[in-house]
């Protein structure tokens, strides 16, 4: 049958029938619609936990020297810039870069103006040196640079602390909210080789200002990172290892070489530390298992709307019977027949999809601006929770026509059959 | 252009008993001809028609129309037998209710290919001029009398000029003086050469046929040329 003719017959059946094609248009709208509502959520809350919550990037993997381990005892284990040599001669890696902590304690004491606020506090933190070619994306490597002992050590801090402190920390004290670029030039004082739990500490104690050069999602999240040469500095100045790394990153060409490299690494008898990775997952894994139950009950009900569209088919082919009798009598094929039918269900489905895919826009949009509107903020509370990429509104009409399809076969079977004799006669 | 014979067709009836409906049925008859078949109610009539045109398609013997066997066609090859070459016109007119009579009339065009739509319509206006009814296109069956309609599904018949026409009780629900009409516009069409087969209960329009055939015991025989 020509693609205008069908499309003619169609329409016209369709709208003779307005309230049974709407009956099946909704039903295949609902369960479209939950399904894409459910999918977009999981997939928008699984961004957030991956970019923002948990920002593993797929290509880095960090190698640390072991916990336990003979060679260690034997003085191996040394994670020095022979190791680090190594590590970047390793098949897919194509750029290192070595961590060290500094190795004694380190409390930072602010007492002053705090960006028009009175502010006493202080804590103690952690102090992480990297190479700037690890933050080089984020951060200006000109200004993170070792200045020297005089001058105030340069600084950065983790965008997730940021985050943390202006939508939990920063509301609960009254204190103002913080953008990155304020935060640039903020000096506070830190003393190294100083603690407030241990309370005595070995070698001296060394006071100095760490300055906010940047922030970045690659920075330690509670506490300061610095250049390497400044903790190598600093531990140098505290009597502590001075030489040694606590970790190396290894960039990969393509995040396809993580296992691959990962067990290279292990071969070598470094280990992988990968909690960020493992917590990512898990994260990721619990809203997929969430978005697995909620999408399968909109299976579910898009396999309602299959069996509805087979119910409302049928009755109209029912109550068709002698018009499609009449189209065999002018010259109309069994399959011609059967492909009317199939499209009539084809395009129920297709509008129900295309009424569902809008639906669940619709109702991500209220749902944003409701939690925008009435829900407090919390730490990386998201500006959309939904996630639409093409293949899931592609795939709900998709689903749509599918379930209208799966309908109509058997409802096109029977009217294919009518016997165009028996209809007619009389 | 009709040839038919030994026809046989039966059919089981819900006691499990077989019944005969044609029982060696023969027919003849060419272009340009007017054949009326009469019969008793369930003599098998329009069973006949519907074989002759390829809607029913369990029966034994030979049947041959416009030339070709039917036996040996499939769905698709008779299928296209009714598209291009067989015209039916029922009792009932059966047209599509949304459509309007230009469309009822272009609807065989919706199941052949390479006809182009402007041909379309103006093969369905000349269908339409040819039974009377230019001006009445976008009417609906709805607002078309008895005699229109009847005159609508004659002009859908038509559309794909078939040489063979078969029309099962054409003026059964129309009144003498619209029957008159469509008598007339069938004398015109057998003019052309077109071969019309009506299966009728009405005298007027056996009489107004050159040949009747009665149908009796599912025997088809001659009953010669009556005047009403």
């Amino acid at each position: 049958m020509r693609w205008g003719a069908l499309r003619h017959l169609v329409r016209l059946s369709i709208a003779r029938d307005p309230r049974g094609s709407l009956s099946s248009i909704f039903g295949v709208a609902m369960g479209v619609g939950t399904l894409v509502f459910f999918v977009a959520l999981g997939s928008g809350i699984g961004n957030v936990v991956r970019e923002q919550v948990f920002p593993v990037e797929a290509r880095l993997i960090q190698v640390v020297p072991p916990t336990v381990s003979v060679g260690a005892l034997l003085g191996g284990g040394r994670l020095d810039d022979a190791a680090v040599e190594q590590l970047a001669g390793l098949p897919g890696v194509v750029a290192t870069h070595r961590h060290m902590d500094v190795r004694v304690p380190s409390v930072i004491g602010f007492n002053g103006d705090f960006f028009g606020r009175q502010l006493r506090m202080g804590a103690e933190v952690a102090v992480e040196g990297v190479e700037p070619g690890l933050l080089a994306a984020h951060v200006d490597p000109a200004r993170f640079v070792d200045a020297g002992p005089e001058a105030p050590m340069a600084g950065v801090a983790s965008t997730r602390l940021l985050e943390i402190y202006n939508r939990s920390f920063a509301p609960s004290r009254g204190l103002p909210q913080l953008s990155g670029r304020m935060l640039e030039g903020f000096t506070v004082p830190i003393e190294i080789n100083r603690s407030w739990v241990s309370g005595r500490t070995e070698g001296p104690m060394i006071p100095a200002r760490v300055e906010v050069v940047g922030l970045s999602p690659r920075a330690m999240l509670a506490g300061v990172t610095v250049p390497l040469e400044t903790a190598r500095r600093l531990n140098a100045q505290a009597g502590a290892d001075a030489e040694t790394y606590t970790a190396v990153t290894l960039e990969l060409e393509t995040p396809s070489q993580v296992p691959t490299v990962s067990r290279q690494v292990e071969a070598m008898g470094w280990e992988i530390d990968d909690q960020d990775r493992e917590l990512a997952r898990t994260a990721g894994a619990a809203v997929l298992l969430t978005t697995s139950v909620l999408a399968f009950l909109s299976l579910l009900i898009c396999l309602l709307a299959a069996v509805n569209i087979a119910h409302a088919l049928s009755a109209s082919v029912r109550a068709r019977e002698k018009e499609l009798g009449v189209y065999r009598a002018v010259g109309a094929t069994r399959a011609a027949v059967k492909q009317l039918v199939m499209a009539e269900g084809a395009t129920l489905g297709l509008l129900g999809g295309a009424a569902g895919v809008a639906t669940a826009f619709l109702f991500a949009a209220l749902t944003d601006l409701a939690v925008a509107r009435w829900v407090p903020d919390f730490p990386f509370k998201p500006q959309t929770a939904f996630a639409f990429p093409w293949w899931l509104w592609a795939g709900g009409i998709g689903l749509g026509v599918l379930a209208a399809l799966v309908g109509s076969f058997g409802p096109a079977r029977r009217a294919a059959a009518t016997d165009p004799a028996r209809v007619l006669a009389g | 252009m009709i040839h038919v014979r030994g026809l046989r067709k039966d059919y089981l009836e819900g006691n499990g008993e077989r019944v005969k409906v044609l029982d060696g049925v023969d027919l003849e008859a060419g272009a340009g001809e007017f054949v009326a078949i009469v019969g008793a109610s369930g003599s098998g009539k329009s069973t006949l028609l519907h074989i002759l045109g390829g809607l029913d398609t369990d029966w034994e013997g030979e049947v041959r129309v416009a030339e070709q066997n039917l036996r040996g066609l499939s769905d698709a090859g008779l299928s296209r037998l009714r598209n291009e070459q067989v015209g039916f016109v029922f009792q009932s007119f059966h047209l599509v209710p949304g459509l309007s009579a230009l469309e009822n009339v272009r609807l065989p065009a919706h199941f052949r290919a390479g006809m182009s739509v402007k041909e379309e319509e103006t093969r369905a206006r000349e269908a339409l001029s040819r039974v009377g009814l230019a001006g009445k296109e976008a009417r609906p069956p709805s607002r078309l009398s008895g005699g229109e309609r009847q005159r609508v599904s004659i002009a859908r018949a038509l559309f794909c000029r078939p040489r063979v026409l078969l029309c099962d009780e054409p003026t059964g629900n129309l009144d003498p003086q619209t029957a008159e009409g469509i008598i007339s516009l069938f004398h015109s069409l057998v003019a052309d050469g077109l071969t019309l087969l009506v299966v009728t209960h009405e005298d007027r329009l056996r009489a107004a046929a050159g040949r009747a055939l009665r149908l009796t015991d599912g025997v088809l025989k001659e009953e010669g040329v009556v005047r009403a």
